[in-house]
């Protein structure tokens, strides 16, 4: 199980993954551009399974404690 | 776990509120909770108002001009962009309607806190509210007076459009300045007014639908089946679309706009029906209309439309075929950018004393000149749009949403700021993370652009 509210040097696992996105989509787009124009499909597979990826790791709710949980409410 | 901001005093505007008011409104909504389905909906409708004020605020001379073109060059195909868009964007309303019921803070003075005053005073106040308030107010007035004059011309008199500016303009500032006045009866006389002008929309257009008629076998089509432009201009328009009907100032204007009503716990249900019903379902309604509208009279192979909404309102108008539904339209459309004008003069208003860290206070100088400052945009009766400057706060906003994308959902499950009221649903994560991933997308596009990268 991620511990995605660790923190990693100055920020938290969040906060990476938020800039790891980033990448990803940035490769995904650059890598669209490459499938339209040239057919070469590696770049965006790449940056849409890194984005994938990313928003699967970064949809994890932080862990409530047990003792600490009261009415359940999304 | 929590700070110990939990128990903040009301935001100012809702001080003014009385609180035998504002408990007879939660005694009110757990009576509705034990009502019935249809009457429940009509007690929430009733006490609702964010969420329709946000459906003004985002209906504007943009969106609509999207509509519009959109109808006439590619008919129906793209109708299904509509709800793709809003459906995104619901996520972090909603997490913004948290804020305002459980948060315990004002969000911009949070990001301050937590992530800094570039993001929060900076990104998320001065240029995603104050600045884009003050500067594309010039095309809702520009499409406001291009509107009355055609209207009056319709009527049978002659209207300057500088006469029709001042009238906009003293119409806009009335209603904006009468917001949180009077023990909170000009918050809701403003939120009635709102409704009632998405109502006139919603009527005006279906009308002349009607008229016009519609094909509804190709309009269903176009509402489920994903279509697309080919190659980039495709790519461009879903880019486009899926991020601008929801942005920034929509999250910080519904946050806000809740606190001013005194908004807590007990509001959470009414607001999330209030996103749902005054803000997702009308836009979604009323840009089907205009679409359709445009799909049934312009949209032909190889004809080109007019580009702007004035010329396209003006062409449409007579094709009608009904003096009165001609007028029905010319004031069905004016609700469009009136009710924005007066959205964004109050977030602008908002967004400008959270940055500076001012308390808002109606009867000050200092919020009627907040309120007052969009009106720079009576230059727009002569200019649809000082260039250069939307130029400069579109880039700046298309490279710094996203961050305060991140901010928000950053907040939201931070167990220091929400504590145990923080997000716990994967789902509406993963549609925060994907509304995220569009902004991200707008601008990494723009700096591609830039470097001629993207599609040419």
């Amino acid at each position: 199980m991620i511990q995605i509210d660790r923190r990693l040097g100055p920020w938290s696992l969040r906060v990476w993954g938020l800039i790891l996105n980033l990448v990803g989509n940035a490769l995904a787009l650059f890598g669209l551009v490459r499938f339209v124009e040239e057919g070469a499909i590696g770049l965006l597979v790449l940056g849409a399974a890194l984005t994938v990826a990313c928003i699967a790791a970064l949809a994890l709710p932080s862990p409530i404690p047990p003792e600490t949980v009261q009415e359940i409410d999304v | 776990m929590k700070g110990p901001r939990a128990d903040l005093p009301r935001y100012p505007i809702a001080q003014a509120i009385p609180p035998e008011t504002l408990d007879a409104e939660v005694r009110t909504l757990q009576e509705l909770g034990r009502r019935p389905v249809p009457a429940r909906l009509w007690g929430y409708m009733k006490l609702g108002g964010p969420g329709f004020m946000g459906a003004a605020l985002t209906l504007g001379a943009g969106s609509m001009t999207a509509a519009m073109l959109s109808g006439a060059e590619f008919g129906y195909k793209t109708m299904w962009l509509i709800w793709v868009a809003m459906g995104l964007g619901v996520f972090m309303l909603a997490v913004m309607v948290r804020f305002t019921a459980r948060g315990g803070f004002r969000v911009i003075q949070e990001q301050n806190r937590r992530h800094g005053w570039i993001i929060g005073s900076l990104m998320t106040a001065l240029v995603g509210c104050v600045a884009v308030a003050m500067i594309f107010n010039t095309g809702q007035v520009s499409l406001g007076t291009h509107l009355m004059e055609s209207l009056a011309e319709t009527i049978g008199f002659a209207l300057p459009r500088w006469t029709a500016g001042i009238v906009y303009a003293v119409l806009t500032a009335w209603l904006a300045l009468s917001y949180g006045r009077s023990g909170g009866r000009g918050t809701r006389l403003v939120e009635s007014g709102m409704k009632a002008c998405i109502a006139l929309m919603l009527v005006a257009f279906g009308i002349c639908l009607a008229l016009v008629g519609i094909n509804w076998g190709a309009a269903l089509k176009g509402m489920f089946v994903p279509w697309l432009p080919p190659g980039g201009a495709g790519v461009d328009l879903f880019i486009a679309s899926s991020a601008a009907a929801i942005g920034v100032m929509d999250w910080v204007f519904l946050h806000y706009a809740g606190l001013s009503r005194g908004w807590g716990r007990n509001h959470e249900v009414l607001g999330r029906f209030d996103i749902g019903m005054g803000l997702f379902l009308p836009f979604v309604v009323v840009n089907f209309l205009v679409i359709a509208l445009f799909a049934g009279t312009f949209f032909s192979p190889g004809l080109e439309a007019p580009g702007t909404a004035p010329e396209l309102a003006r062409a449409l108008a007579p094709l009608l075929g009904v003096r009165g539904a001609e007028i029905l339209f010319y004031v069905g459309f004016l609700a469009v950018p009136v009710t924005s004008t007066v959205g964004m003069s109050l977030a602008g208003a908002m967004a400008l004393h959270e940055a500076l860290g001012w308390e808002p206070n109606v009867q000050s100088w200092r919020w009627k000149i907040s309120i007052l400052l969009p009106q720079i945009g009576f230059l727009g009766v002569w200019s649809d749009n000082p260039v250069w400057m939307v130029i400069a706060i579109a880039a700046f906003l298309s490279l710094s949403n996203n961050v305060v994308g991140w901010s928000m959902y950053l907040l939201f499950n931070d167990p220091a700021v929400m504590g145990a009221d923080r997000a716990r649903s994967y789902a509406w994560n993963v549609g925060i993370l994907l509304q995220i991933t569009l902004l991200n997308a707008i601008a990494i596009v723009y700096v591609m652009n830039r470097f001629g990268w993207w599609f040419q």
